[in-house]
């Protein structure tokens, strides 16, 4: 969850002044940041920025009307499921079916019935919220509650552009579970179940709340750790492997579990690739196994030495 | 063109009683004789198409703001203007709606 949730920012797009005026007035009591825009155009450019939760959308502008800004914003991407409402003088019937069908959420006529409209507006907010809910389900993992692969993928891709960008430090963590099929085998899939779930729960309350634990795949985990260098990263991950190993574990009290971690801080010259900080963090996840399992080994080979991939663990 | 009505009773928001519109009425009443005059004046020009336009702001503004009979006006211009109505019909609109306009009142 990186967004945080403060008021919901209403866009309206319309060309009446009177409008503006009025809506701003009339919604004011609502839970709701309204942004005011007066063409057609510089709305659609202000919806890409700002990521409204809601635009409320006139269709009888100069330059760009209602239905061509609507056409628009469902042809993007990052658009497209913004929840719209059509606030128009015509109660045509053409209109509103074109305004629907081209993907608006409802259509209101003007002049407004306020406590309609606030009405409307609420449920079009809770269905935004919603839909926010669901996609961040797409990328949970059902079994840990961790974010998926999916998330780390799209998460690993723009915080090493913005580590680029910005010039601040990122440390990127893969860290397995030690001996895991063994595990599996002497105790059942369902103690291996609890062990991952133990884990993740474990790793959720150690880490910070802008870092970012993901479920990689099996017993493999990944961390994306913001503004961190591997020097601090340690620290947390130290507190992290000693915490795992020393916990006891109801289904096989005489057997504890371990980690192996492996983190790269900058793969040197391929910064900006996100795949290069995967496979150097993978290498050094590859050592860590290799020397023993149960540490920590920070990526800082030369990237030129490859060596296999596979794991020990 | 006649000049019936001027002198009518003043027509008040319907929502002059809510003190949350309180401001946003009388800065609109304030502004609302300019507009009548640019309505009166895109009909001398005959600029009917910018005539449409500013029949259709009205009548979602007059609308909005409580001053229902000048919004219904102005939606009959707009429609008359839509359908290309007969022009002696539309200038009579156009006046109805000028001498509601100037009855307006905070
Ligand atoms: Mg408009």
């Amino acid at each position: 969850m990186h967004e945080q949730s403060t008021k919901p920012v209403v866009l309206l797009i319309d060309d009446a002044i009177d409008i503006h005026r009025l809506l701003e007035t009339r919604l004011r009591a609502e839970d709701l940041e309204l942004v005011s825009i007066l063409r057609g155009a510089e709305g659609l450019e202000t919806a890409k920025r700002i990521n409204p939760a809601l635009i409320l959308l006139d269709l009888n502008m100069p330059d760009m009307d209602g239905f061509e800004v609507l056409r628009l914003l469902k042809a993007d991407p990052q658009t497209v499921d913004t929840p719209v409402i059509v606030i128009s003088g015509s109660d045509q019937t053409a209109d509103k079916v074109t305004g629907l069908d081209l993907g608006a959420i409802d259509y209101v006529c003007k002049p407004f019935n306020f406590p309609e409209l606030r009405a409307r507006v609420r449920a079009a907010l809770r269905i935004h919220h919603l839909m926010q809910l669901l996609a961040q389900k797409a990328h949970i993992d059902g079994l840990t509650g961790l974010w998926n692969r999916q998330h780390f993928d799209e998460r690993l891709a723009e915080e090493v552009a913005a580590c680029e960008r910005n010039d601040r430090s990122l440390t990127v963590v893969l860290c397995d579970l030690d001996n895991f099929k063994s595990l599996n085998d002497s105790y059942g899939h369902a103690a291996g179940d609890a062990v991952l779930q133990g884990f993740s729960r474990q790793l959720g309350q150690l880490i910070r709340r802008t870092d970012i634990a993901c479920r990689y795949g099996g017993e493999e985990f990944a961390i994306i750790l913001r503004d961190t260098d591997a020097a601090s990263a340690m620290s947390l991950l130290e507190r992290i492997r000693s915490e795992l190993a020393s916990m006891v574990w109801p289904r096989h009290p005489e057997r504890s579990v371990t980690a192996s971690f492996g983190l790269c801080d900058g793969p040197p010259g391929a910064r900006n690739d996100p795949n290069a900080w995967v496979e150097a963090a993978d290498k050094a996840l590859y050592q860590a196994k290799e020397a023993g399992r149960n540490r920590i080994v920070v990526a800082g080979g030369n990237p030129g030495d490859a060596m296999p991939l596979a794991k020990a663990g | 063109m006649s000049k019936q009505n001027v002198n009518g009773e003043p027509i008040h928001s319907l929502f002059a009683d809510d003190p949350e519109m309180h401001e946003l009425i009388s800065y609109f009443v304030q502004e609302l004789p300019d507009r009548a005059r640019t309505v009166a004046e895109l009909w001398r020009e005959r600029n009917l198409e910018d005539l449409q336009r500013m029949a259709h702001q009205l009548k979602g503004a007059c609308g909005g703001y409580g001053f229902t009979p000048v919004g219904v006006a102005a939606e009959r211009l707009e429609d008359s203007l839509k359908s290309e109505a007969d022009i002696d019909a539309i200038g009579e609109q156009v006046t109805q709606l000028i001498d509601l306009c100037r009855r307006v009142a905070a």
